[in-house]
C-alpha cells in the first residue's frame, strides 16, 4: 500500500513536470511549427509553379517577353509595380487575387502581353485548391527575400547598366552595315519567327506574316516594307524601307498594320516594346538586312 | 426585517464549537457525501492499511454511490492480482474515457468540412497551446486502445471466460471491439490528409464489391456520402466518430460492466471444479476488498499509464499529418491502418467480394456466436487443446495476412520509383527531407550553369562532399546494387531488377533558401543522347523535389 501511494504520487508529480515543460516551451514550438510549415508550403508551391506556371512565367519566374511578366523582380515586391496600377492592398493579396481569378484584361503598364492569365482558383473555375494557391503565393513571395537588405526593406537589385550599343528608340540612329545571314539566325534566336512565320499550315499568326505565301496579299515583308511607308494611312516617321523596318522593331506602336488584330485593346501593338534595349545596333542592322531579303 | 432572517445550521455550529472545528466538521460531511459513505478518517485509515473496522464503512459507496455500484465490493484473492485479467478490461475503459476527453478538446478546434479540416489541423499544431500534445495523445490513445481491446479479447478467449454464464458478456465485448475498430478507422478520415482520404477510399471500394451490385452501389453511396468522397462523406464519418459510435460504445460498456458485476470476475480456470462457476461465492477468508486494495492499484495504474502517455506524446510519439488530401494524386503505396492490414492481405488472394466482405464477415460472425457454439464445460487449458490451438493458429494467420497486406507482398511496382521513394517518401518526411539542408552543396554559379547545378553519382558516394549526401547516395547505391544483382539473375523490372542501374542526385540553388533536388535513375545506359530528365525519356526515372532551409522536418508535424 505504501509503495503504491508513493509511486502513484511520484507519477503524478512527474506528469505535472512534463506538462509544465510543455507549457513553457509551447509558444516556441508553435512558432517553430509555423515557420517550418511555411517553408514546406514554399516547397509545394515550387512544385506547383513548375507544373503550371513556368511555361509562361519562366522556370524561375524571370518572365518571358511578350508572354508573361516577371514575378521574380523587385518592382513586384517593393510595391512600385502595384502603385502604378493604383492597387491599394498588399503585394501578397495582389498575387493571391491574380492567381485565383486570373486576369480578364491586361493592366495598362503591362499591355504587351497578348495572352491573358487564366483563373487558377477552384472558386473561379480553375484547377487549384485554396491551399495550393496559398503555397504558390508563398513561393512567389519567397523570391522577395533576395531583394531585401539587412533591415528587411526591399531594394532594387543593381540596375543593369544600359547597354551603350543598344539600338535605342530614336529612328535617327546610325546603324552599321547589316549581315543578312546573321540576321536570319537572330530572327530564330529572338523568337521573331514565333509570331511572324507560321510553322504549320493554317496556323493563325499573331503578327503580320513575313513570307509571301502566308500573307493574305501574297507579298513578303520586304515588299511590305517598300510599300507601307508610302501608304496614305501610314502614321509613322519612316522615309525608307530600312527605316520602316527599324521603326517596326523599336517603336512597334508607331504604325499598326490595319485589318488583323495586331493591336491590344489599349491600342498598343502586341509586339513587345523591349527591343530598344535588348538589341544592339549591329543586331538591328543584321535583322533589317535579312528582312529585306524575305519575300 | 423578518425577510432577511434566515437559518443556517453552519452558523449554529460555529457558535457552538468555534470556527475551526465547525469548518472541519463541515468538510468531513462534504467528503462523506461525495464518496457516498466514507469520511476523512475512513479514507485515512484505508490508506494507512488499517484492517477494516466492523461494521465495514468501506462497502457503503458500493451500495449507495453510482460510480462504485458498478464495481464489485470485493474480489476473490485469486483475481485481485495481475493474472488472470491483466487489468486489460479496466485499461480498455481507461482508454475509452481518455479518448473522449482528448477528443472533446480536439472537437473545439475542428470543423468537418474539406475546405477547412486540414487547415484546422495546422491551426491545432501552430496556434493552439497544448494542441499538438492533445492530438498526439488522442492518436496514441487510439492505437493503444485497439491493442488493449484486442488483447482483452484474446485473454478472455484463452482463459475460457466466455463460457457459461458469461456468453452475453462476450457478445457485448465483440460489439465493443467492433466499435473500437470503427472508431479508430473513422478518426483516420477527419484530418483530411492523403492518409485519411486513401485509407477510406480503400474501405469504400471494398463495400462497393458487395453483391448483388445494386446493394454494393447503395452501401458505397452511404459510406461515401455521394458519388465522390467529399463534404457529405466527411460530415457523416465525423458524426459517426463523435456521436454514433461513442454512444453505442457507452451503452454497451454499461451492459458489459453490469454483466461483470452480475457474474463476478471469473476465477483462473485451473482452480475451479470443471463445469462450475464459483465466482459469485467468495469465501470470507478469500476476499480482497475493492477499498482500498483494488482502488489504489487502479489509481496507481491510472497515474502510471497517464504519465507514460504524456511523456511519450511529448518526447517520442507525434501523430502523422500527411499532405492535404488530393483525389488526383495517388500515393505510391496506400495501406489500411495496421489493424485492418489482414483484410488488405486477404484482398490480394482473390475475389474482392469474397475475401473483402464474406470472409471477414464469417470471421466476425464466428466471434459473435463463439460462446453459444463452443459449449464444452471445461475452462481448463489442458481440456481445450483443440480450441486453444485453433486460437493460436488464427492469431498466426492474422499475422501472416497482415504481412501480406503490406506493400512488401505482391505489389508490382517499378524498382526505380521504389528506390527514390525510399529516400523521398510521398507520405512522410523520410531520410532526404530530414537531412541537414546546409549539406546539400551546389556548384558555383556561372553563365553556363546559372543555378549552380551539382551532380552527384551514387556509385561515387564516397567522394560526395558532405556526410548527409554520402548517406543518401550510399543508401541509393546499396539498393541499386541489389537491383543490379536481380537483373543478373534474370528477373524483370517489376520484380525489383534494374539492369546496369545508376543513380544520381542533381542539386540546384533555385530560389532564396530553396534548393531544387532531382533524383535520377537510369538503366541500360539511359537516354541515348545523354539528355538529363527530358519528359518521356526511356530508361530513365527522374523525380524533382524542393527543399527549404527552414522546413525542419526533424521536428515532426
Amino acid at each position: 500500500m505504501v509503495w503504491r501511494v508513493i509511486l502513484g504520487t511520484v507519477s503524478v508529480v512527474f506528469m505535472m513536470v512534463v506538462l509544465g515543460f510543455v507549457a513553457v516551451t509551447e509558444q516556441d514550438r508553435m512558432a517553430s511549427f509555423e515557420r517550418a510549415y511555411n517553408a514546406r508550403q514554399i516547397e509545394v508551391g515550387a512544385q506547383l509553379f513548375e507544373a503550371n506556371c513556368q511555361s509562361c512565367h519562366g522556370a524561375q519566374g524571370q518572365g518571358a517577353e511578350g508572354v508573361a511578366p516577371a514575378l521574380n523582380a523587385v518592382d513586384l515586391f517593393d510595391g512600385s509595380r502595384l502603385s502604378a496600377i493604383e492597387w491599394q492592398g498588399t503585394v501578397e493579396a495582389y498575387v493571391r487575387g491574380a492567381i485565383n481569378a486570373g486576369r480578364p484584361r491586361a493592366s495598362a503598364d503591362f499591355a504587351n502581353y497578348p495572352a491573358r492569365m487564366p483563373a487558377w482558383g477552384q472558386a473561379y473555375g480553375g484547377p487549384l485548391r485554396s491551399d495550393q494557391v496559398e503555397s504558390l503565393v508563398l513561393y512567389i513571395m519567397n523570391w522577395g527575400e533576395a531583394f531585401k537588405d539587412a533591415s528587411g526593406n526591399y531594394v532594387a537589385a543593381a540596375t543593369p547598366t544600359p547597354n551603350p550599343n543598344a539600338v535605342g528608340d530614336d529612328l535617327a540612329v546610325e546603324l552599321p552595315a547589316g549581315d543578312a545571314a546573321n540576321g536570319q539566325t537572330l530572327a530564330q534566336q529572338r523568337g521573331c519567327t514565333g509570331c511572324h512565320v507560321a510553322a504549320t499550315a493554317g496556323q493563325t499568326l499573331v503578327g503580320p506574316a513575313w513570307l509571301a505565301a502566308q500573307s493574305p496579299d501574297n507579298k513578303g515583308v520586304a515588299d511590305h516594307a517598300a510599300e507601307r511607308y508610302q501608304a496614305a494611312d501610314y502614321t509613322g516617321q519612316a522615309t525608307s524601307p530600312e527605316l520602316y523596318l527599324l521603326e517596326s522593331i523599336i517603336l512597334p506602336s508607331a504604325y499598326i498594320v490595319p485589318g488583323a488584330n495586331y493591336a491590344a485593346p489599349t491600342g498598343q501593338s502586341l509586339m513587345p516594346n523591349t527591343y530598344t534595349q535588348s538589341l544592339t545596333k549591329q543586331e538591328a542592322a543584321d535583322l533589317i538586312a535579312y528582312l529585306l531579303t524575305v519575300r | 426585517m423578518a425577510v432577511w432572517k434566515f437559518h443556517s445550521p453552519f452558523l449554529d455550529e460555529v457558535k457552538a464549537k468555534g470556527l475551526g472545528p465547525a469548518l472541519l466538521f463541515k468538510t468531513n460531511e462534504v467528503v462523506e457525501r461525495v464518496t457516498a459513505g466514507l469520511d476523512i478518517e475512513d479514507i485515512r485509515s484505508m490508506l494507512r492499511g488499517d484492517p477494516a473496522p466492523k461494521p465495514n464503512p468501506r462497502v457503503r459507496p458500493h451500495a449507495d454511490g453510482f460510480w462504485f455500484h458498478m464495481r464489485p465490493t470485493y474480489y476473490h484473492n485469486l483475481t485481485a492480482g495481475i493474472y488472470p485479467s491483466f487489468r486489460l478490461g479496466w485499461l480498455s475503459t481507461y482508454f475509452f474515457a481518455f479518448e473522449i476527453i482528448t477528443g472533446l478538446f480536439l472537437m473545439i478546434f475542428y470543423t468537418p468540412s474539406p475546405l477547412v479540416a486540414y487547415e484546422n489541423m495546422l491551426n491545432i499544431l501552430s496556434n493552439v497551446p497544448f494542441g499538438r500534445l492533445m492530438r498526439d495523445l488522442h492518436k496514441l490513445g487510439a492505437e493503444m486502445m485497439v491493442i488493449v481491446v484486442v488483447l482483452h479479447m484474446a485473454r478472455t478467449f484463452f482463459t475460457g471466460s466466455y463460457k457459461k454464464p458469461r456468453q452475453f458478456t462476450w457478445l457485448t465485448g465483440v460489439i465493443l471491439l467492433a466499435v473500437t475498430l470503427v472508431l479508430s478507422f473513422s478518426g483516420y478520415l477527419l484530418p483530411w490528409d492523403q492518409l485519411s482520404l486513401w485509407a477510406v477510399t480503400i474501405g469504400a471500394s471494398m463495400v462497393e464489391a458487395i453483391q448483388p451490385q445494386v446493394v454494393g452501389d447503395f452501401v458505397n453511396l452511404i459510406v461515401r456520402g455521394g458519388p465522390q468522397f467529399n463534404e457529405g462523406g466527411l460530415l457523416r464519418w465525423y458524426l459517426a466518430h463523435v456521436l454514433l459510435l461513442p454512444v453505442i460504445g457507452i451503452i454497451f460498456t454499461g451492459v458489459h460492466y453490469y454483466k461483470v458485476v452480475l457474474h463476478g470476475h471469473g476465477l483462473p480456470p485451473e482452480v475451479e471444479p470443471v463445469g462450475e462457476d464459483t465466482a459469485k461465492r467468495i469465501p470470507m477468508d478469500q476476499r480482497t476488498y475493492f477499498m482500498p486494495d483494488i482502488l489504489t492499484r487502479e489509481l496507481l495504474l491510472f497515474a502510471l499509464v497517464t504519465a507514460g502517455m504524456i511523456f511519450a506524446a511529448t518526447f517520442f510519439y507525434h501523430a502523422p499529418l500527411e499532405p492535404h488530401a488530393d483525389p488526383l494524386v495517388t500515393p505510391l503505396h496506400t495501406t489500411a491502418p495496421w489493424y485492418f492490414l489482414w483484410i488488405q492481405g486477404m484482398l490480394k488472394i482473390g475475389d474482392k467480394f469474397f475475401w473483402g466482405i464474406i470472409a471477414p464477415g464469417i470471421l466476425t460472425g464466428i466471434l459473435f456466436v463463439l460462446p453459444y457454439v463452443e459449449v464444452g464445460p471445461s475452462r481448463r487449458y489442458g481440456d481445450r487443446r483443440v480450441g486453444l490451438t485453433m486460437g493460436l493458429v488464427l492469431a498466426a494467420l492474422m499475422a501472416i495476412l497482415s504481412y501480406m497486406g503490406t506493400p512488401k507482398y505482391a505489389v508490382a511496382s517499378s524498382i526505380d520509383q521504389e528506390i527514390v521513394a525510399e529516400l523521398l517518401p510521398q507520405t512522410h518526411p523520410g531520410p532526404f527531407r530530414q537531412s541537414n539542408w546546409g549539406e546539400f552543396r551546389t556548384a558555383p554559379k556561372t553563365a553556363e550553369n546559372p543555378t549552380g547545378r551539382a551532380t552527384y553519382a551514387a556509385a561515387e558516394w564516397e567522394q560526395a562532399p558532405t556526410a548527409a549526401l554520402q548517406n543518401l547516395l550510399h543508401q541509393m547505391e546499396e539498393e541499386l546494387e541489389i537491383a543490379r544483382g536481380k537483373a543478373e539473375r534474370g528477373l524483370r523490372q517489376d520484380q525489383g531488377a534494374l539492369k546496369d542501374g545508376q543513380g544520381f542526385m542533381l542539386i540546384e540553388d533555385w530560389a532564396p533558401g530553396l534548393k531544387r533536388v532531382t533524383f535520377r535513375i537510369i538503366w541500360e545506359g539511359g537516354p541515348e543522347d545523354g539528355a538529363v530528365c527530358q519528359v518521356g525519356a526511356a530508361r530513365e526515372f527522374c523525380q524533382t523535389t524542393f527543399i527549404h532551409r527552414e522546413s525542419n522536418y526533424r521536428q515532426g508535424p
